[in-house]
C-alpha cells in the first residue's frame, strides 16, 4: 500500500513549480448530485413541516439538516483548499498495453485532512484530446494528511496510436456527505505519445530473414574482422603475419595490414504509406484500408522491435505520409528523427541500435498523420541501404507489395500477411522442437 | 482498504439505532423485538460461516408484500395523521429486508436514506426525551457512516473502474500517515459543528408566539397525558406511563406533610362546552373574566384574591415540583387562595373555573416547582372575594344537545329515589331548590353509572365508532366500556340534560402516596378526568364517576421496581420538556430581549469606559481640544505600523523560502538581490507574463516578447547579478545591489 510521506519543510515537493512561481492555474467547480438534491427537498420540507406544525423536534431535525449542509461545505472546501495535484507521467504508452496514470497529491494545508480524493485527467475534446485514445480509470486517494505527499494511479489501456494533448488533473471529492462534489482543475499541459501495438512475432523471424551467417558485418571502422580494411603503419605488437609485405618493400618502413571490425547487423524498415488511405485495394470482405495502415504500422513497430532487441541497428523511412509534432516528448532528438522519418529524406537518416533509438523510432510511428494528405517520396527508390554495407532490408506495405521500393534484396510484407508472422501456439512448438512440443 | 465487513457492521448499527428509534416513537415493542431480533439473525446469516444472503427473487417477492401490507395498513385507516407511521413501518421492513441482501456501496447508501426515513417518521410521531436521545444517536452515527460510505464508494470506483478499464488489474487507493486519527477528528468535527448549527438554528427558527406545543408539548402522543381539550375520538388507548409527572406534598397549619384517606383531584382545566360535530369539550367559548396576579419574589405567598382572604384553620398548603411535565397549567385542588414561586411568576386566574395559568411574554422556562394555599371546603366569605362579583356570577348551564342522552337520563332517574328533589318550575324560582335538585339528580346519575354494567378500561380499540352516533350515547347505550373521559363525559352529559349545571374537568388524580419521603408521586398515567355539579351560587362539587377502586387496581398493578430509579431520567425530562420542547416564541421573545438588552448593556459600558479611557488621557498630557486628532493620528500610525510589520514578514518569508533558508538567516547583499529578483518576477506576472512551472528564471527572460526587449534586458541584468550572488558563493559590492536596484526601478518603469 503506498504510504504518505511528509513534504519537506519549506513546503513544496521537491519537483513543483519553480522559486517565485504561482504555481499551475487551478479552477474550482460545484456540482450538485442527485443525492444532495434530495436532501436538499427533504430539507426544505422539513423547515415547511416544522415551520406549519408546533413540534421543536422537527426543528431540531431540520437544524440538524442545515447544519450538516454547512458542515460539509466547510469540511470539504477546506480539504481542496490547499491541495494540489501534477501528473508524473507516463509520457509514452503502447496501444493495447495496460498503462498508470501517475499522480502526485500535495495537501499543502497544515490543519485540513483530504479525504475520499477522485483524480482524473481534464478532457481535453477534440482530436488531440487524451479521450480519443483511451478511457481512464479513476484514481483515487483515500486520505492525504495535512502536509503529506501521496501518489495515486489510475489505469489505462490505449486503443488508438498517436500524439494526445493531456491538459490537466481534475481532483475531485464527494466527502464528507456526497451532497455536492466539488473538484479542483489543474492545469498540467503535457502530451501522451501512445505507441503502435506490439505485434508478437515469431521467435527467429529476423534470422530467417537475414539467411545464413552471423549477421555480423564489417563496419567502416578497423578493428578485428576478416575483410581488409585498410594498411597503416606497424605498430609494436601488431603480429608479424599481418604485415604487408609487398607495401612495405615500396617503404622503407614495416606496414601492417588493418581488418575491418565487425559490426551489429542492420535493418532497414520501408513503410510504404504512399498511396491515401481511400486509394488502397482493400479485400471488401477484409479489414478496412485504414485498419490495414495501422497494422502496417504495427508491424513495421514490432519488427524494429524485435530487431533491436536481438542486437540490430535499425532505420525507418516512413514513405509518403506526415508525421506530427514531436516524434519523441524528450525533444532534441525527437526534431531530428521527424526530419529523418518524414520522408522526404529517408536516405539522411541515422542507423542506430539501442532502447533509446527504439523510442525515438517508435515516437515517429506513434506521430504519423494519416489523415494528412500524402505526399510522393522520390527518395524512397533511391534508398541507399544502410550507407553502402550490406543491410537486412524490409519493406512494409498496407495492402499489396510495390516491388519497386527497396532493394532487389528488400522483404516485402503487407498488413494482409501478418498472421503468418505472428506467433502461435503451433508456431511455439515448432521453435520449441519435438520434445518441447511432447504433450506432458 | 476500508473492508466491507466493516461497512456492513456500521450500516448493521445505524439500521439497528434508526429502528428503535422509530419503535420507541410509536411506543411499539412487538415490532421492535421483531425488527431487532431479525436485524441481529441478518448479521449471522451474511457474516456467518455460511455467508448466505437473500436471492434476488426471493427480495423481489418480500419487497411486494411489504408494498401489499403497508397498502392494507393504508386502507384500513385512511387517516392522513397515520401516513407516516405506516410509512415508517413500511420503512422498518424494507430495512430488514436489506440487511439480508447482497449488498454494494450504493446498496448502503440506499439503506442509509431508509435509516432516515424511520427517523424522519419517527420524528413526526414522538418528541420524547428517550426518542430524541436515540435521534441524537443516530445522527452522529449517520454522520460518521456517511462519511466512511464516501471512502468505501471512492474505493470502490476505482476498482470498479480499473477492472472495467484494464481487467484485472490491482488497484491500492492510497491514503496518508495518520488516516484513523485524522477522520475521527474530522467525523468529530463535523458532528460538533452540525450540533452546534443545529442548535442556532433551533434557537432562530421563527415560530408562533401562541405555539399549540405549550398544552401537549407537542403533537401525536402527548407528553403528559393531560389534555385542555376532550376528544372521545382522539386515540384507541390513552397513556399508561409510569413516568412522574410531578411530585405533590400536603401540608398542614403545622407544616407536616398528611396523607388523605381520598385521592385528592388537582384540577387543571374546566370544560364546558361540547362541540358534537368533533364530540370534544372544550373550554367554554364565551368570555372568559380572569385576573392576572404577578407572584412575589423569594417565593412569599401572593394572594389570588381581592381583597385577600384571611387565612383559615382549615387551609393546606399544597407544594407541587414537577419532574418531567413542562405545562402552563398550575394543578391545583379546589379552592386555591393564594400561590407561591421561586421566581416573580405571573399568573392568570379563570374567576368562572377558579384554574390557573402561567401567562407572560418574559419568561426563558415553564414554572418548575409552586406552592398554593388551598381551603378544601371554602365558605362563601372565602369565594365572595376570590372570584369578584362577576366570577360568581354564572347563568345555568345550557342543555346538553344530544336528545337520546335527556332519553337515558330519565330512564336512569325513573327507577331512582327522587322523593323530595325539587322539581324544575321550583329550581328556576329558588336558587337554593336549584342547588339541592342539582345534588340529588347528579348524585342518582352517579349511582346510575356506578351500579350499572359500565366497565373501566383503557383500552378502547373495541369502541366502534358509530357513524352518526354520539361516542357519549354508545357508551352509554352500546358499549358501555370507556376510561375516566367517557365516563366524567356521559355523567357531565347526564346532569346537563336533565337542567343540572355540570361541568368536565381534567387534571391529575394523586393517590400514590410515598410514606418515606411523604407525599405523593403522581404519573402520566394518573391523568384523569371527572365532573363538577354546582351545588352554591359559587360552589361547585367535584363527583368522579370513574370506579376509584378500578383505578387503584390498574396503578398497583402497573408498579415495578424501576419506578423507583426513574427519578434520574425524569429529571432530564423535565429539562427537555421545560426547556426544549416547550421553547417557543414567546420564549425565543424573552431571550432575544435579554440578550439584545444584555449587548446593549455592554456596548454602553465599552462606550462609557472609552470615554472615560479618553478623557484621562486627554487630561494627562493636556492634549484639549487637539485630543480628537492626536488619537485618530495615533490609531492609525499604530494601524500603518502593523500593515508594514505584516508586509515585511511576508516579504522576509518569501525571501527565505527563495533562497531555501529555512532555518538560517541569508545575508544581507542575498536578500537585497533576491528581493529584487522577487520583485521583478511579479511585475512581469502583473503584465500577465509569468514563467511556467518548468521554466529556470533564464529560459524565461529568453522568451520574453521582443516589444519588451528593454524591459527583458533589465530582468536579465537582475537575474544574472542574483544568480551570480545566489550559486557564484561571492559578496557583491555595494555598487553592485545599487545598480540592481536601478535596474529594478527601471523596470518598473518600463513595465507599468
Amino acid at each position: 500500500m503506498s504510504r504518505g510521506r511528509r513534504s519537506p519543510r519549506l513546503g513544496r515537493p521537491p519537483a513543483a513549480a519553480p522559486r517565485g512561481d504561482r504555481g499551475p492555474r487551478v479552477r474550482r467547480r460545484y456540482r450538485l448530485r442527485t443525492s444532495g438534491l434530495l436532501y436538499l427537498a427533504v430539507t426544505l420540507l422539513l423547515g415547511v413541516a416544522a415551520s406549519t406544525r408546533p413540534n421543536n423536534m422537527l426543528v431540531w431535525i431540520f437544524g440538524m439538516m442545515l447544519g450538516s449542509i454547512l458542515m460539509s461545505g466547510i469540511v470539504s472546501g477546506g480539504m481542496l483548499m490547499g491541495l494540489r495535484a501534477r501528473r508524473l507521467g507516463p509520457r509514452t504508452a503502447a496501444v493495447g498495453e495496460a498503462s498508470r496514470f501517475r499522480y502526485e497529491l500535495w495537501n499543502r494545508s497544515r490543519l485540513w485532512p483530504a479525504f475520499g480524493l477522485v483524480v482524473r485527467e481534464q478532457e481535453v475534446g477534440g482530436r488531440e484530446g487524451w479521450e480519443q485514445a483511451t478511457a481512464s480509470a479513476p484514481a483515487a486517494a483515500v486520505h492525504v494528511g495535512p502536509q503529506e505527499l501521496v501518489h495515486a494511479e489510475s489505469w489505462f489501456v490505449p486503443d488508438r496510436r498517436g500524439r494526445f494533448e493531456l491538459r490537466g488533473v481534475v481532483v475531485a471529492s464527494t466527502f464528507p456527505l456526497g451532497l455536492l462534489e466539488k473538484s479542483l482543475s489543474i492545469e498540467d499541459r503535457s502530451h501522451l505519445l501512445v505507441h503502435p501495438r506490439r505485434l508478437s512475432l515469431r521467435r527467429g523471424l529476423l534470422a530467417a530473414l537475414r539467411g545464413e551467417g552471423s549477421g555480423m558485418v564489417a563496419s567502416s571502422r578497423g578493428g578485428v574482422g576478416e575483410e581488409f580494411f585498410g594498411v597503416r603503419e606497424h605498430r609494436p605488437g601488431d603480429s608479424l603475419r599481418q604485415v604487408a609485405w609487398k607495401r612495405s618493400a615500396g617503404l622503407d618502413r614495416l606496414a601492417t595490414i588493418e581488418r575491418a571490425r565487425l559490426g551489429p547487423s542492420r535493418l532497414v524498415i520501408h513503410l510504404n504509406l504512399l498511396r491515401p488511405t481511400d486509394r488502397l485495394s482493400a479485400d471488401p470482405a477484409g479489414p478496412p484500408p485504414r485498419e490495414l495502415e495501422e497494422t502496417a504500422i504495427s508491424l513495421a513497430s514490432s519488427i524494429a522491435d524485435a530487431a533491436v532487441l536481438e542486437g540490430f541497428e535499425v532505420c525507418l523511412a516512413v514513405l509518403g505520409a506526415a508525421v506530427v509534432g514531436e516524434g519523441s516528448p524528450e525533444g532534441g532528438g525527437g526534431r531530428a528523427m521527424r526530419s529523418e522519418a518524414a520522408g522526404e529524406a529517408a536516405g539522411r537518416m541515422a542507423v542506430r541500435g539501442g532502447r533509446r533509438h527504439l523510442d525515438r523510432l517508435q515516437g515517429v510511428l506513434a506521430a504519423i498523420d494519416l489523415d494528412a494528405p500524402r505526399t510522393p517520396s522520390p527518395a524512397a527508390a533511391a534508398w541507399p541501404g544502410g550507407q553502402g554495407r550490406s543491410c537486412l532490408e524490409v519493406v512494409i506495405h498496407p495492402d499489396r507489395a510495390d516491388r519497386s521500393l527497396g532493394g532487389d534484396a528488400a522483404w516485402h510484407f503487407t498488413a494482409a500477411s501478418v498472421g503468418t508472422l505472428l506467433e502461435t501456439a503451433s508456431t511455439r512448438a515448432a521453435a520449441a522442437g519435438p520434445e518441447e512440443a511432447m504433450p506432458r | 482498504m476500508i473492508s466491507g465487513r466493516r461497512i456492513r457492521l456500521e450500516m448493521l448499527i445505524l439500521a439497528m439505532l434508526a429502528t428503535v428509534a422509530f419503535c420507541v416513537s410509536i411506543r411499539s415493542i412487538g415490532l421492535l423485538l421483531a425488527a431487532c431480533g431479525l436485524s441481529l439473525l441478518s448479521w449471522y446469516l451474511t457474516e456467518g460461516p455460511r455467508g448466505r444472503t437473500l436471492p434476488r427473487w426471493a427480495s423481489a417477492v418480500l419487497v411486494g408484500l411489504i408494498v401489499l401490507n403497508a397498502v392494507r395498513e393504508w386502507l384500513a385507516t385512511p387517516d392522513p395523521s397515520e401516513a407516516m407511521a405506516i410509512i415508517g413501518r413500511f420503512a422498518t421492513w424494507l430495512t430488514v429486508l436489506k440487511l439480508f441482501e447482497a449488498r454494494s456501496v450504493r446498496d448502503d447508501l440506499q439503506l442509509l436514506a431508509l435509516s432516515a426515513v424511520l427517523v424522519v417518521s419517527g420524528t413526526l410521531q414522538s418528541v420524547d426525551l428517550l426518542f430524541a436521545s436515540l435521534l441524537l444517536a443516530y445522527g452522529i452515527d449517520a454522520i460518521r457512516v456517511a462519511m466512511l460510505l464516501q471512502l468505501a464508494q471512492v474505493e470502490q470506483g476505482a476498482i470498479e473502474g480499473a477492472r472495467r478499464v484494464a481487467a484485472a488489474m490491482r488497484v491500492e487507493s492510497p491514503r496518508g500517515l495518520r488516516f484513523a486519527p485524522q477522520l475521527r477528528r474530522t467525523v468529530a468535527g463535523a458532528v460538533l459543528g452540525a450540533f452546534l448549527l443545529s442548535v442556532v438554528v433551533f434557537l432562530l427558527f421563527p415560530r408562533r408566539l401562541e405555539a399549540d406545543a405549550r398544552r401537549t408539548g407537542g403533537f401525536g402522543v402527548p407528553v403528559s397525558g393531560f389534555s385542555e381539550e376532550v376528544d372521545l375520538f382522539a386515540g384507541e388507548r390513552i397513556s399508561e406511563s409510569r413516568r412522574e409527572v410531578f411530585s405533590v406534598r400536603w401540608l398542614d397549619r403545622n407544616g407536616e406533610s398528611v396523607e388523605f384517606p381520598r385521592p385528592m383531584l388537582l384540577r387543571g382545566s374546566v370544560m364546558e362546552e361540547y362541540l358534537t360535530a368533533s364530540s370534544t369539550w372544550t373550554v367554554s367559548g364565551g368570555r372568559r373574566r380572569v385576573r392576572k396576579v404577578m407572584t412575589l419574589p423569594d417565593a412569599a405567598t401572593t394572594p389570588l384574591s381581592q381583597p385577600p382572604v384571611e387565612a383559615r384553620t382549615e387551609t393546606y398548603r399544597q407544594q407541587v415540583v414537577m419532574r418531567s411535565m413542562a405545562s402552563d397549567a398550575i394543578f391545583a385542588a379546589w379552592a386555591p387562595i393564594a400561590i407561591s414561586t421561586p421566581q416573580p411568576r405571573h399568573i392568570a386566574i379563570d374567576l368562572r373555573s377558579l384554574t390557573m395559568r402561567e401567562v407572560g411574554l418574559d419568561r426563558m422556562r415553564r414554572i418548575e416547582s409552586y406552592e398554593v394555599q388551598i381551603e378544601p371546603f371554602p365558605a362563601a366569605d372565602t369565594l365572595s372575594p376570590l372570584l369578584g362579583r362577576i366570577g360568581s356570577f354564572i347563568p345555568p348551564l345550557p342543555d346538553f344537545p344530544v336528545p337520546r342522552v335527556r332519553e337515558i337520563a330519565e330512564a336512569a332517574l325513573a327507577n331512582a329515589d327522587l322523593e323530595g328533589v325539587p322539581d324544575a318550575a321550583a329550581a328556576a324560582a329558588t336558587p337554593a331548590d336549584r342547588w339541592e335538585r342539582n345534588r340529588r339528580l347528579s348524585r342518582a346519575l352517579f349511582a346510575y353509572l356506578r351500579e350499572g354494567d359500565y366497565r373501566y378500561t383503557t383500552d378502547l380499540r373495541d369502541f366502534i365508532r358509530i357513524e352518526g352516533e354520539d361516542p357519549i350515547v354508545s357508551f352509554l347505550d352500546r358499549h358501555r366500556f370507556g376510561h375516566c373521559e367517557y365516563f366524567a363525559s356521559a355523567l357531565t352529559a347526564l346532569c346537563r340534560s336533565v337542567g343540572v349545571d355540570a361541568r368536565l374537568v381534567t387534571g391529575f388524580i394523586a393517590m400514590e402516596f410515598e410514606p418515606g419521603t411523604r407525599q405523593y408521586i403522581v404519573r402520566e398515567s394518573n391523568a384523569h378526568a371527572w365532573v363538577e355539579v354546582r351545588t352554591g351560587e359559587a360552589l361547585w362539587t367535584a363527583i368522579d364517576p370513574t370506579p376509584a377502586e378500578t383505578l387503584e387496581a390498574i396503578a398497583a398493578s402497573q408498579r415495578s421496581w424501576f419506578d423507583s430509579w426513574r427519578w434520574a431520567y425524569d429529571r432530564i425530562d423535565l429539562f427537555w420538556n421545560s426547556r426544549i420542547m416547550s421553547y417557543d416564541g414567546v420564549v425565543q421573545a424573552s431571550l432575544a430581549e435579554r440578550l439584545g438588552r444584555r449587548w446593549a448593556d455592554r456596548l454602553r459600558e465599552a462606550r462609557e469606559a472609552a470615554t472615560r479611557s479618553f478623557g484621562e488621557v486627554s487630561s494627562r498630557f493636556s492634549l484639549g481640544r487637539a485630543a480628537w486628532p492626536w488619537l485618530l493620528a495615533s490609531v492609525l500610525g499604530a494601524a500603518a505600523a502593523i500593515a508594514a510589520a505584516v508586509l515585511l514578514l511576508r516579504r522576509r518569508r518569501r525571501v527565505r523560502a527563495l533562497l531555501g533558508a529555512a532555518g538560517g538567516r541569508p545575508s544581507g547583499p542575498l536578500r537585497a538581490l533576491a528581493e529584487s529578483y522577487l520583485e521583478a518576477m511579479r511585475l512581469w506576472r502583473r503584465r500577465g507574463i509569468e514563467p511556467q512551472a518548468w521554466e529556470p528564471p533564464g529560459a524565461f527572460v529568453e522568451r520574453l516578447p521582443p516589444q519588451w526587449a528593454e524591459a527583458a534586458a533589465e530582468t536579465r541584468r537582475i537575474v544574472e547579478h542574483y544568480y551570480g550572488v545566489r550559486f557564484g558563493d561571492r559578496t557583491p559590492p555595494e555598487e553592485e545591489i545599487r545598480k540592481v536596484r536601478e535596474s529594478l526601478g527601471r523596470l518598473r518603469g518600463l513595465l507599468a
